[in-house]
């Protein structure tokens, strides 16, 4: 592996609307994200998690600087452009699932795996995320942690390089919170993938490699943290 | 099958009421093109195989009297492919009980030992004509049926006033009867009254004095030379009493198909469109609400990496489904449509051979038309799928802002559905689309109804005030009726003068009957097209609008009328002024004042000073049957019609259009409620959220059901408003199209149509929201509320 960074963001910048109504959601961000790292960004409400996540993904763009992924510069590439890297290199976990509710788990997480030319096999993954023995339900079968294990699932099957989740958590109790946590942590690390997860929830950046505190679209701080605890450590 | 696809199929199933009622509507849309198509080109097929096969002429000419060996010279001329010399005569014809006992009769003669190179006779039964010395002639299939004739059987032509037996050799059908009119100026088929017969021209020459002799010559053709062949055997004919020919899209029976054929075209379009245009609206509107539903999921997709194409292409998926589906039950409900109105047709008109077209290429347009309705409708939101934002369809969609109308101050449950209305004007405006589709075709179809009854009504109840209708063969001096007046049970005789004419004006002819209409005239009413009652007056011509339009007139012009028949040797023509349009269902006639008609005609042709034609009566009540059988025995009267004879011919000729009519409604409705199924069930999809809020904070099932009612109701009534402008239209161009010479009616909405269309809709919106309205009951309100929208 290149030890290179995974990502590099170079001046970004994202401003919605223009004049008085210009929203800087994302302010002259300059920031590193070395492979392998499960990377939490942590802020309020409109500190610019989520646009940083969308523009790290590919799905927004920025309106000035330079975001390089995996050696991609996203600029450069056109509509097809990033929906190639998007297929290639990146799995998303939303805060709402967003499974089709007419798939089963299983079918769902191969929905995505018919994307790539070379996906893991999507009942192991399943297996890998403890839902073996869910993987024929529909998803209003399922709980809320159980939907987003197989939104994790879905995400790892196409072997990305980098996998993105936005507040994955948001949506569930406690107890699911930490298991979905707990399998994202260890999945990704024995895969060898790397996170960027975006929460407002501060307990979950005891879990992480490497926490980036957002505040008014600017990286306010950036926290290394030399050991990590285990999902289950952490309360809310 | 991938993912997706099988996303698809799942979708479909899930909203398989919608799915089916859609793609029922599709069926329907298919169905009306195909079945229509079929019926129409198997029509059309019958029509030419018979006349091909029957060697049906190009041209007729009459003559007074010709050599029979004028024909040779004839078969030597250019671009003649047949020809055939032949008398034809109008009959009285004396019936056996208990058939009617006088009817009219045209008999032809065929000659000896040979069939007819023109206008030959498919036997149907019976055999040909056998010896010369034996007094047989074949009937027409159409009067055989509706007398009953069998061959074997006796029927008494009367020829200068003698009656002659004749045996009934064999019912025949001829590709000149297929629409079995007297002649050129008659639109209804009166099978019981008219019927066409032929005999062997050396057993019929004798009898009408005419051995040795024609009357006319018919013709077959080279392609496209019939008026120059016709008009060169006119001039050949000259010397002999030649009259005008008659080519062969003038022919009567001909050109009543050919304008029932064309009458019927608007109705190949206009009808599958409403079913597909109403398809394609509810395939947009289904996923209109799909994408609407499925939006975070089409975020996720495309943020997954799957391009915008494949987006475009699954959505586009659902409407190609709904295509197939509907496309292939389309083609076979079509089929047998098409089988059902052909059967119908034949019913009343019987062609000689039938040519059943099963049409690949029919079945393919059909099935094309119905994917590119369902693709075009599935397009827009498709499109919009494809172009969804996945970061914008991850943050959710902002609540629209209500227009300025929806801050107006209203009751609650009102200002709710006015606001939901008004939130998404498109949306709305597209269901209230297609209710307002559905709704146009119950109007159109009403209308048609309505048209019809009024016609008829006009006809029986207003403009003809008598019981019976006499036809004298020959013409009579008006003693008759003077007689006629004294009779037991006559309330009013009036006497009626009829005389054929061709009616020209700046190059444009039309075959047409002058009749008179004395001042006076009790029995009898004409009306403009303003309803008010109208007399012509001397040297004017009173005639419709419909061949006002054939002969391009306008009130003020003037027209040339000739006698347009050639058994009198003699001519009368006559320059009439063109007055007021006249109001008539059967709508050729021309009106002339009586005593104007005998002096420009009646005289001229050597008629009486005071002659009638015919007559109208009035009778007692209960006298209808014992004055119509003394007619009947009355010398000269050719027919004697009572008003039962002809309510009963108008039933037979307008049981098809009535049947039809009925279908057309039946579809209106089905579509109605497929529609308003579709798009109340959308609807409610769409707000099973508030609705089920509404329940959480305390709403009962009943209060529900009052706020779905209200905004359903205003949306059928919208719908309803939308409708009337296009289906007015629409009725107006349908029946415009649909109006014949034969028969035309002036259109003619009632409220009642009005009223039953929109009450109908309205009961179809209530009844299409009943199964939303059950999942809305058996929702698990914690999990409904708790869905993101």
């Amino acid at each position: 592996m290149s030890d290179s960074p995974l990502i590099v963001l170079d001046h970004v910048s994202k401003v919605y609307g223009t004049g008085e109504v210009a929203v800087h959601a994302l302010n002259d961000i300059c920031l590193d994200v070395p492979r392998g790292e499960f990377v939490v960004f942590v802020g309020p409400s409109g500190s610019g998690k989520t646009t940083l996540l969308n523009v790290i993904g590919g799905l927004d763009q920025p309106t000035s600087g330079t975001t390089i992924v995996a050696g991609t510069d996203l600029g450069s590439l056109n509509e097809n452009g990033l929906t190639r890297y998007r297929r290639d290199k990146v799995g998303f976990v939303f805060q709402f699932f967003n499974l089709v509710p007419t798939l089963t788990a299983l079918e769902n997480v191969e929905l995505v795996a018919d994307l790539v030319p070379d996906p893991l096999d999507a009942r192991k993954t399943l297996e890998t995320v403890g839902l073996g023995e869910h993987m024929h339900r529909f998803p209003s079968a399922l709980s809320g942690g159980e939907q987003q294990r197989v939104a994790l699932a879905r995400a790892l099957v196409k072997r990305p390089a980098l996998v993105l989740a936005d507040e994955p958590t948001g949506s569930l109790d406690y107890e699911t919170g930490i298991r979905v946590l707990s399998v994202m942590r260890d999945v990704t690390r024995e895969m060898g993938h790397s996170v960027l997860l975006v929460t407002h929830n501060s307990e979950i950046t005891r879990m992480a490699d490497r926490v980036i505190h957002l505040r008014s679209g600017r990286v306010a701080e950036v926290e290394v943290n030399p050991s990590p605890a285990r999902a289950e450590e952490l309360r809310w | 099958m991938s993912r997706l696809n099988l996303k698809l199929l799942r979708d479909l199933a899930h909203a398989r009421w919608q799915f089916l009622a859609i793609t029922f509507v599709t069926a329907l849309g298919v169905a009306m093109y195909h079945g229509s198509m079929v019926s129409y080109e198997t029509q059309r097929a019958s029509y030419e195989l018979s006349y091909e096969r029957l060697a049906f002429g190009d041209a007729w000419i009459p003559v007074r009297r010709a050599p029979r060996a004028v024909v040779r010279q004839i078969e030597r001329m250019p671009n003649v492919v047949a020809v055939e010399g032949r008398t034809s005569e109008i009959v009285e014809i004396e019936q056996e009980k208990p058939r009617r006992p006088r009817v009219i009769g045209r008999i032809i003669s065929l000659p000896s030992g040979r069939e007819p190179a023109v206008n030959r006779l498919r036997i149907i039964e019976g055999s040909p004509l056998g010896s010369r010395s034996r007094r047989e002639l074949l009937l027409e299939q159409a009067f055989a049926r509706a007398n009953n004739y069998r061959p074997g059987d006796r029927i008494y032509p009367r020829f200068a006033g003698r009656r002659v037996r004749f045996r009934v050799a064999g019912i025949v059908s001829s590709a000149e009867f297929i629409y079995p009119v007297m002649g050129n100026v008659f639109s209804l088929p009166m099978p019981e009254l008219f019927g066409a017969m032929f005999a062997d021209e050396q057993v019929l020459g004798p009898l009408i004095g005419l051995s040795g002799q024609i009357t006319e010559v018919c013709l077959r053709t080279r392609p496209g030379s019939e008026a120059s062949v016709a008009a060169a055997v006119k001039r050949r004919l000259k010397p002999y009493g030649a009259e005008e020919p008659i080519l062969r899209a003038e022919q009567a029976s001909n050109k009543l198909l050919q304008s029932d054929l064309e009458g019927n075209k608007p109705f190949l379009v206009i009808m599958p469109a409403l079913f597909l245009g109403s398809a394609a609206l509810s395939v947009a509107l289904m996923l209109a609400r799909w994408v609407q539903a499925q939006r975070g999921i089409v975020g996720f997709l495309r943020a997954s990496g799957f391009p915008a194409r494949a987006i475009l292409f699954h959505y586009l998926g659902a409407g190609a489904a709904i295509g197939v589906a509907g496309g292939i039950a389309g083609i076979g409900m079509g089929h047998l449509i098409g089988m059902w109105f052909a059967a119908a047709y034949e019913r009343v008109i019987r062609t000689p051979f039938a040519a059943p077209q099963n049409r690949p290429d029919l079945a393919v347009t059909a099935f094309a038309l119905a994917m590119v309705a369902c693709l075009l409708g599935g397009w827009l939101p498709a499109r919009s799928a494809a172009r969804i934002v996945p970061a914008e369809a991850m943050r959710g969609m902002a609540a629209s802002q209500p227009r300025a109308l929806a801050r107006i101050r209203l009751p609650l449950f009102l200002a709710i559905a006015v606001r939901n209305m008004l939130r998404r004007p498109m949306r709305t405006l597209g269901t209230a689309s297609g209710v307002a589709s559905a709704v146009s075709l119950m109007i159109i179809a009403g209308t048609f109804r309505d048209s019809m009854m009024q016609a008829i009504s006009e006809a029986m109840d207003d403009f003809q005030r008598y019981d019976i209708t006499v036809a004298f063969v020959p013409e009579r001096s008006a003693n008759i009726v003077t007689a006629m007046n004294a009779w037991p049970g006559v309330r009013l005789a009036e006497g009626t003068l009829d005389i054929p004419v061709r009616a020209k004006h700046n190059g444009r002819e039309k075959d047409t009957v002058a009749m008179g209409f004395a001042r006076g005239t009790k029995l009898r009413v004409l009306r403009d097209m303003s309803g008010a009652s109208i007399v012509p007056e001397p040297g004017q011509a009173l005639y419709s609008n419909v061949l006002a339009k054939r002969i391009l007139t306008e009130p003020g012009d003037t027209v040339r009328l000739d006698y347009s028949q050639n058994i009198r040797g003699r001519s009368a023509s006559a320059v009439m002024k063109v007055g007021p349009r006249l109001r008539l269902m059967v709508a050729l006639p021309i009106y002339m004042e009586m005593e104007d008609l005998r002096r420009r005609f009646a005289r001229k042709l050597q008629m009486p000073p005071d002659a009638v034609t015919g007559a109208v009566i009035a009778v007692e009540p209960g006298y209808e049957r014992i004055v119509t059988s003394r007619l009947h025995r009355t010398d000269g009267v050719g027919l004697a019609l009572s008003r039962a004879d002809v309510t009963r011919q108008i039933d037979e000729v307008t049981a098809f259009a009535n049947t039809f009519i009925a279908f057309m409604y039946l579809l209106g409705s089905a579509m109605a409620f497929a529609i308003v199924y579709t798009v109340t069930d959308i609807v409610l999809w769409e707000r099973t959220r508030e609705l089920a809020t509404l329940r959480t904070l305390g709403y009962g099932m009943g209060s529900v059901l009052r706020l779905v009612t209200i905004e359903n109701i205003m949306m059928g009534l919208l719908g309803s408003a939308l409708a009337m402008y296009p289906a007015y239209l629409l009725a107006r161009f349908m029946l415009e199209a649909a109006n014949t010479e034969g028969f035309t009616m002036l259109m003619v909405t009632s409220p009642t149509t009005y009223a039953l269309s929109v009450a109908s809709t309205l009961v179809a919106v209530l009844a299409a929201q009943w199964p939303g309205l059950r999942r809305i009951r058996r929702l698990d309100l914690a999990d409904a509320i708790r869905t993101r929208e």
